[in-house]
């Protein structure tokens, strides 16, 4: 910028304290060489400056601190970095910060141990009524399949229990066994193995009619007989057939309305008066082998699957065996029989037969389950 | 959580939530309402409280319940009432454990409670924060002002001793 009469002003304030710079010194000084009237009035600015005047303060040293002659770390500083050593919190350079200045003022080390010192230990508290705060895992959340098919099969069972009980009371319904005696047969061989039959009366009649002595010469049945074989006289007469056998053996069978049991397990059972050795023979499902002898539990399974598996095509094999779900499904059926009850099991099975999931389903529930492989 | 996940919470931190209330209240029947609370309200939200944050769920809710209770029965203490420097006594003590439960006792609520969480749990700043509603910055400075306190107090009961 040049310096012109209509600006030279603020030029000969800067000129004054200096603050121009060494190309404007020398503009500045042409300037006045050719304008001499204001360098006139520049010296006349020079004239007028304030002195300063001789004053002083006099009680600096009241206002002045005392230098600590500790370290340049403070009492605030030096706690910090102990908390923080005790709490964990002290990166590598405060470690280091710490350990120098404790090497340096050894008296401080007894201020670290104390503050070491400030780390709570546990007192030996036990809470007495943990008892009381534990719960038992509500039934119908996890084990609700289990139990509500455990509850329908136990009720069931006390149902048949009772149906069974009222066979008892009940002389109409009797189930009777007779028992044949060794035969010779027409080749001399003596049947080792006397064979019981086992129905109602009615039945019974016509098994002994047909079987056992079919032909035989027509005769007439002693009373006596009658009355040991409880038989009721009526069904005789109206049959209208004599029977004569060698001494059949009547036995009264109350015991349960299974109409198969093992000779084998029968003697283990029982040595009544009333009964005597039994053997059973499997009569009612076609396809056994006849002359088959099974175990107890196996003619509980077979009647069971047979009354439980025959709306279920998809189940095979395994008929000897009673799964939960036959006694569950058993019992299901059973309590949906009674009025106003309606529910029942389902059983899924995939192209091999095996059981894939079972379903339960009632009015107020339902419910289903995958069977793990 | 399941009901096992439950019953076993209650084998692990019933006792540690006890010491941790009972220490804070001096009051065992008050302390085994509390923690009884506490886990009914476990117990009620058993389907939203998931086993790993379990232990911090019961201390938060224990120390809420806590200081709603301080605050009915107005126990609550008050900062500026708290007389540092009374630190006279006559009982022997055993040991340093003991001068310094008695110390915490002295310590102002906020500061006990804190120091307390960090000592017995094991608990971070900011989970401590998260279990007290205080800030991150609000638990350093309670530790650190209930730390100076008791190295201060244990300095004294060693000197007396």
């Amino acid at each position: 910028m040049n310096i012109t009469r209509e600006n030279y002003e603020s030029f000969f304030l800067d000129y004054l304290e200096g603050s121009l710079d060494s190309s404007m010194v020398e503009e500045m000084n042409a300037f006045l060489e050719s304008n001499p009237d204001l360098k006139e009035e520049l010296e006349e600015f020079k004239q007028v400056s304030l002195p300063a005047a001789p004053i002083a303060f006099r009680d600096k040293e009241q206002l002045k601190k005392i230098v600590s002659k500790r370290d340049d770390i403070g009492d605030r500083h030096f706690d910090h970095l102990c908390i923080a050593k005790l709490e964990g919190d002290l990166n590598s350079a405060e470690e280091k910060a710490l350990d120098q200045l404790l090497i340096d003022q050894p008296q401080r080390k007894k201020e670290l141990d104390l503050f070491l010192k400030t780390k709570l230990q546990p007192l030996p508290v036990i809470f007495p009524d943990k008892r009381l705060l534990k719960r038992k895992a509500p039934a119908f959340r996890r084990k609700y399949a289990w139990y509500s098919i455990s509850a329908a099969a136990s009720v069931i069972l006390i149902l048949a229990f009772l149906l069974l009980l009222s066979r008892f009371q009940n002389p109409q319904e009797e189930r009777i066994a007779i028992v044949s005696p060794m035969t010779e047969s027409s080749d001399g061989t003596v049947s080792e193995e006397p064979t019981i039959i086992e129905e109602d009366v009615p039945a019974l009649v016509d098994q002994v009619v047909e079987r056992m002595v079919p032909k035989v010469e027509s005769g007439t049945v002693k009373k006596d007989d009658a009355v040991a074989m409880n038989i009721p006289e009526t069904t005789m007469e109206q049959k209208g057939e004599s029977i004569s056998v060698n001494y059949p053996e009547i036995v009264a069978d109350r015991r349960t309305n299974l109409d198969l049991l093992s000779r084998r397990e029968f003697e283990q059972i029982t040595t009544s008066a009333y009964t005597t050795i039994v053997t059973t023979e499997i009569m009612e499902q076609e396809n056994e082998v006849e002359g088959e002898y099974l175990t107890l539990r196996e003619v509980v399974a077979r009647r069971l699957r047979s009354a439980v598996s025959a709306e279920e095509p998809g189940a095979t094999g395994q008929e000897d065996k009673i799964t939960f779900l036959d006694i569950a499904d058993a019992g299901v059926r059973g309590i949906s029989r009674i009025p106003g009850i309606d529910m029942k099991l389902d059983r899924y099975y995939d192209q091999n037969g095996q059981l894939t999931s079972y379903a339960f389903t009632s009015k107020s529930l339902s419910f289903s389950h995958e069977v793990k492989k | 959580m399941t009901v096992e996940e439950y019953n076993r919470s209650v084998d692990q931190f019933s006792d540690g939530l006890y010491r941790f209330i009972l220490n804070n209240i001096k009051d065992a029947e008050k302390a085994r309402d509390i923690i009884q609370d506490t886990y009914e309200k476990l117990w009620r939200k058993i389907e939203t409280v998931s086993s790993e944050k379990v232990k911090s769920y019961l201390f938060t809710t224990a120390y809420h319940t806590m200081i709603d209770l301080l605050r009915k029965e107005k126990w609550s203490t008050d900062v500026n009432t708290v007389n540092r420097d009374s630190y006279s006594h006559t009982d022997q003590y055993s040991d340093l454990n003991e001068i310094l439960h008695e110390a915490i006792e002295r310590l102002p609520e906020d500061q006990r409670s804190v120091i307390m969480l960090r000592d017995y749990e094991g608990y971070s700043y900011q989970e401590i924060a998260e279990i007290t509603g205080l800030t991150e910055s609000q638990v350093k400075v309670y530790i650190y002002r209930g730390r100076l306190f008791l190295k201060n107090y244990i300095g004294k009961i060693e000197s007396v001793i």
